[in-house]
């Protein structure tokens, strides 16, 4: 971003607005693309998934509605190119990124993508009262490793590179949704990928053994 | 009043459940074997338990094992009275049923290599994401809006000021085509600039150029500028004076007790 304090009257846009406001503004609005779409790590190592509110507005030195104006702007440029803006919380911080409508090439290969499968109708599968939602990793193990799927060292590692993206998040045995994952995948996308699932995974489920429980 | 006291606490807890189970079962045990009868109850026990281990590690039995178990406990209720006793009947229907449909859901599932399966249900899964875009590839720790502005001095775009120009010209390596007459000249250059002096080398690097610090060196160790070295200096002696060759070849002749003619 540039040093320059940018006043809040450029951001408005207005027929008076000079050619040079115009390109400074256009100038802006790549910028802050850029910054919402690139990728860096944070303190605690984590994919930072967006920019956070706070850095925004020291960054471009405007005041709160001057962020959401120039934010509206960039929403209505992105989205003929099949992108949206994507504003959440984490905590206590309010986080801004970008995100694509329709199906492109994702970032993970078809094991990983299958495990990220397993996770989320595995979760979907526990009751919505239970916070967070979470899966023990021994139920993903039989699974896939038990009934030959995947080796116990593959699945290691691509549920390590699943938490390296922030797609999960790890304790010692259990596997909780990350943020990106949630991002990506809405609460009915979800629910569609557990239904389908249910082909895939015939026979003996986390779900029978719950039954089994109950009685 | 006991069974309602019973069931509060297995809905208060749960997992306490299996514990239960074995209290209630030595508890009938000790009953049934005062009494003598009803042993069915303890097979329709030791069953009960065998499927619903086998239906937790995901095993299934063959259907003739099955189907001798269930005729085997087939007319059971005609002797369990107790309400517990019917439940155990319940449950293990319950589980004679839910591996039943195990293992029809096994032989229904369609047979397809793990890759298959793993590329197939990854399709599923992709077709149905909408990925968060990262444009400015690979990972670095410092954020981008924490970059110093592009007017900063560090600004590599600058073109470069005098200073630079004059170092840089200092440092470079140039090739030039000299004759041994400018190379003499240039030797007795460098001469005439050094000699009876003491330089530091820090000094003498800057004095002379890179060829001429070269040709120096060559001189040194061909004994035509004579030289001494300290350890931060460097003291540049006057050569020896010039012997006259006519003068020696005098003093030869001398030797020999021979004549030469004067040429």
């Amino acid at each position: 971003m540039t040093s320059d304090p940018i006043p809040t009257d450029t951001i408005s846009s207005t027929s008076e607005d000079s050619e040079e406001e115009v390109l400074e503004q256009r100038h802006l609005i790549g910028q802050l693309f850029a910054a919402l779409t690139a990728r860096f790590r944070n303190e605690e190592g984590q994919l930072s998934i967006g920019v956070k509110r706070q850095d925004l507005l020291e960054a471009l030195h405007i005041n709160k509605t001057g962020l959401v104006r120039l934010l509206d702007l960039l929403r209505q440029q992105i989205s003929p190119l099949g992108l949206e803006l994507v504003e959440y919380r984490m905590g206590r911080d309010t986080l801004y990124c970008v995100r694509t409508i329709y199906g492109v090439p994702g970032e993970l290969t078809d094991p990983e993508y299958a495990v990220l499968g397993v996770i989320i109708s595995t979760v979907e599968q526990v009751s919505k009262l239970h916070r967070p939602r979470r899966v023990a990793t021994k139920d993903i193990e039989t699974i896939l490793v038990a009934r030959g799927r995947l080796s116990r060292y593959q699945l290691d590692r691509i549920l390590r590179r699943l938490t390296e993206l922030g797609y999960i998040t790890r304790t010692a045995r259990r596997i909780t949704y990350g943020p990106r994952l949630e991002l990506e995948f809405d609460a009915e996308r979800r629910e569609a990928i557990a239904s389908a699932a249910t082909l895939y995974l015939a026979g003996a489920t986390a779900d029978s053994e719950e039954d089994l429980n109950e009685t | 009043m006991i069974t309602n006291d019973t069931s509060t606490f297995l809905r208060a807890f749960p997992r306490r459940k299996a514990w239960y189970d074995t209290f209630q079962y030595n508890y009938k045990r000790t009953r049934l074997s005062s009494f003598g009868t009803k042993g069915i109850v303890i097979t329709l026990w030791n069953l009960t338990k065998k499927y619903e281990v086998a239906l937790k590690q995901h095993d299934t039995f063959p259907i003739k094992e099955a189907e001798i178990d269930r005729e085997e406990v087939a007319d059971a209720y005609r002797v369990l009275d107790t309400p517990w006793e019917r439940t155990l009947d319940g449950r293990f229907y319950y589980n004679l049923a839910s591996m039943q449909h195990h293992r029809d859901s096994q032989l229904a599932a369609p047979e397809i290599a793990p890759e298959e399966w793993i590329s197939q249900f990854a399709n599923e899964v992709k077709r149905r994401a909408t990925p968060v875009l990262f444009l400015i590839n690979q990972e670095r720790t410092i954020p981008p809006f924490q970059l110093p502005p592009a007017d900063s001095p560090v600004a590599m775009d600058d073109a470069p000021t005098q200073d630079d120009k004059q170092a840089m010209r200092k440092h470079r390596i140039s090739y030039e085509e000299i004759s041994i007459d400018a190379l003499g000249a240039r030797r007795a250059d460098i001469l005439k600039r050094l000699q009876g002096k003491r330089y530091n080398y820090a000094a003498l690097s800057e004095i002379l150029t890179n060829w001429e610090l070269d040709l120096l060196s060559q001189m040194i160790r061909d004994n035509i500028c004579p030289a001494t070295f300290e350890k931060t200096a460097i003291i540049f002696r006057h050569p020896p004076p010039k012997t006259n060759p006519a003068f020696t070849a005098v003093a030869i002749t001398a030797q020999n007790h021979e004549e030469v003619p004067r040429k």
